[in-house]
């Protein structure tokens, strides 16, 4: 209950204080009251969304291994739990906290609701990414621990991954991108779609779920629009419509989906402890003695 | 109730098991005995579906492990030689949460859990976390849980480790209450003294392979060694080992002033003749009778590989 108080005030406090350093703009008149609640709404977002992306794998990638290390799993194996009973129960345990967590944080959010500019919906969808994107990073856990039995591994692998779905998707989709735009037949096309792993940033995900966000006043290259997806606009004059396809966030939902199944599914093959994988190597990372 | 049948396991150049055999009479107590990296515990895993066999099989409760492991572990109940605890739970919840992984409705857990603890003698511990217990009060919980699911079956390996002689004694008094419950109990020890008092049958297995099998009796009986005769004089104990001697099935004599010993190998006739010939003789004999063979030496004696000399 500590912690959930304190995380929930420093999500709010952090949104205060974006708020009083605009607070001048706001009286001048020079800022927007919806924009500036907008921003500040986004801002706590992508905070929360970090936060989950922080504490989730930390607790998801010692879900299986830290029964193998506490010497807990055979007794947990010998009970009529099947292992998709074992690994699901895993899967929601790890998540039902964080889930607990950003429902208690809903409210926080809706005091930017007084400002305009932003619909109720954009909360239920930011709560729904984030479910997604919780469920996400403790089934790469869950996989990996799994697969190692050693928490360490598991906890590496799962913050590399995490790392990866945050940051390594931005920084290859900036290089494919500089690649694109080598290409003569791209360059008459004032709207480009970008690099399908962009779709797996869930940051970019969440921006192009919120209405109006990048749209006009903030000068970026790209339309993160809720109903116009992540497309590159190149030209130097201000861009015309852009065509109007899935949003980023839907693409996004899809891909966690099919990442949460592979992973929930190998895991439950793997957590067999009849299912002996690899002679060295692996099996040696688990501390298996290696049968013939 | 259980049957193994050819069991092999090997880890590396390691043969675990090397084409073990035997199979354990419902209602029994088998004493599962071997001295450090026979095998013991390997078989229990794979019996309790831990484990998959390089080859052979094994059924528990008339289900084959690897074919229908469910069922298997339906059926029994696993106390491994090293167990973990989860922290943060308290001796009643930890029966709760396990009778419940064992598909024992939620309404029934908390009956069944308390009716364990007092079974184990631990109702006065159902409050108190579970890592804060004793060495031979977590013994007895991992026991209750071994019993949630009331299973027929129970693969209990080195129950009794760690376990000061008075707990020890506990247990042995448990394991006897639940034999005479039906349940069928495989024990993997060392404790030979007490595996000797307490089980119906045991199986010695050494490097894998079984190298003795059966009632406890019958084993003593069947391998026929180290049978000695123990003879107390009140004096004249080399006239009395003299005496011996010349007795048939009387062997390898030893003596003291007042005690002669010999190897044994005959029936109760040549016991006789043994006994009339000190009489007859003269010697002041205080007592005279077979000397029963312990576990320990027949284990001594078959893992040297000297079984029959």
């Amino acid at each position: 209950m500590l912690m959930t108080s304190g995380y929930i005030a420093v999500l709010g406090g952090l949104g205060l204080l974006y708020l009083s350093a605009v607070y001048r703009e706001f009286l001048s008149g020079s800022s927007f009251a919806p924009e500036i609640g907008l921003t500040a709404f986004v801002l706590m977002a992508v905070v929360q969304l970090l936060g989950i992306a922080f504490v989730t794998p930390a607790i998801s990638a010692g879900a299986i291994s830290g029964e193998h290390e506490r010497q807990t799993f055979d007794l947990l194996w010998c009970t009529s739990l099947t292992p998709a009973g074992i690994i699901l129960g895993k899967l929601f345990a790890s998540v039902a906290y964080l889930l607990f967590v950003m429902l208690a944080s809903t409210p926080v959010y809706t005091i930017m609701f007084f400002f305009g500019g932003l619909a109720p919906g954009a909360v239920a969808l930011m709560v729904l990414l984030y479910v997604a994107s919780g469920l996400t990073y403790s089934a790469i856990g869950i996989v990996f621990s799994t697969l190692t039995r050693r928490t360490t591994f598991a906890t590496i692998l799962t913050y590399s991954t995490v790392v990866f779905l945050l940051v390594g998707t931005l920084v290859i989709s900036g290089i494919q991108w500089n690649f694109l735009m080598r290409k003569p037949a791209l360059a008459t096309q004032p709207w480009v779609l970008p690099p399908k792993l962009l779709y797996l940033n869930p940051i970019v995900a969440l921006l192009s779920a919120l209405p109006g966000f990048g749209g006009g006043s903030l000068p970026l290259p790209f339309s993160l629009g809720r109903v116009t997806p992540v497309l590159m606009y190149h030209g130097s004059a201000p861009p015309p419509p852009a065509p109007v396809l899935w949003p980023a966030w839907q693409y996004h939902l899809v891909m966690d989906g099919v990442i949460i199944v592979a992973c929930v599914a190998a895991a439950i093959w793997l957590v067999n402890p009849t299912r002996q994988i690899g002679r060295s190597g692996l099996a040696r990372l688990r501390g298996e003695r290696v049968t013939t | 109730m259980i049957k193994v049948e050819s069991l092999v396991k090997a880890y590396g150049r390691v043969r675990a098991l090397d084409g073990l055999s035997f199979s354990v009479p419902e209602k029994s107590i088998f004493g599962f005995v071997g001295p450090n990296g026979a095998g013991k515990t390997t078989t229990l895993k794979i019996m309790a579906t831990l484990l998959r066999p390089d080859s052979g099989k094994a059924w528990v409760a008339g289900s084959e492990v690897s074919a229908e492991p469910e069922q298997v572990r339906h059926n029994l109940g696993y106390m491994p030689d090293f167990f973990g605890v989860y922290l943060n739970l308290k001796a009643y919840e930890y029966l709760e949460f396990y009778a419940q992984a064992c598909g024992i409705p939620p309404a029934r857990a908390k009956p069944v859990a308390g009716d364990l603890l007092q079974l184990m003698d631990l109702s006065h511990k159902a409050d108190e976390f579970v890592d804060g217990l004793s060495r031979g009060q977590k013994q007895r919980l991992c026991l209750a849980r071994a019993l949630v699911h009331d299973p027929p079956v129970l693969l209990l390996d080195e129950p009794a480790s760690g376990l000061d002689p008075r707990a020890r004694i506990e247990m042995r008094e448990l394991l006897r209450e639940l034999s005479a419950m039906g349940k069928t109990i495989v024990i993997s020890s060392h404790i030979l003294s007490e595996l000797a008092e307490l089980c119906t049958d045991v199986g010695i297995i050494d490097q894998g392979r079984l190298v003795a099998s059966g009632a406890v009796d019958d084993i003593m009986r069947e391998l026929r060694f180290g049978r000695v005769l123990r003879v107390r004089v009140i004096a004249e104990g080399e006239r009395a080992a003299d005496l011996l001697r010349q007795c048939p099935g009387v062997s390898r004599v030893s003596w003291t002033e007042k005690a002669v010993s010999a190897a044994f190998g005959g029936g109760e006739a040549e016991m006789h003749y043994a006994l009339k010939a000190l009489l007859d003789g003269g010697v002041k004999v205080v007592s005279f009778g077979e000397e029963k063979n312990s576990l320990e030496e027949v284990f001594m004696q078959v893992t040297a590989g000297g079984a029959g000399q």
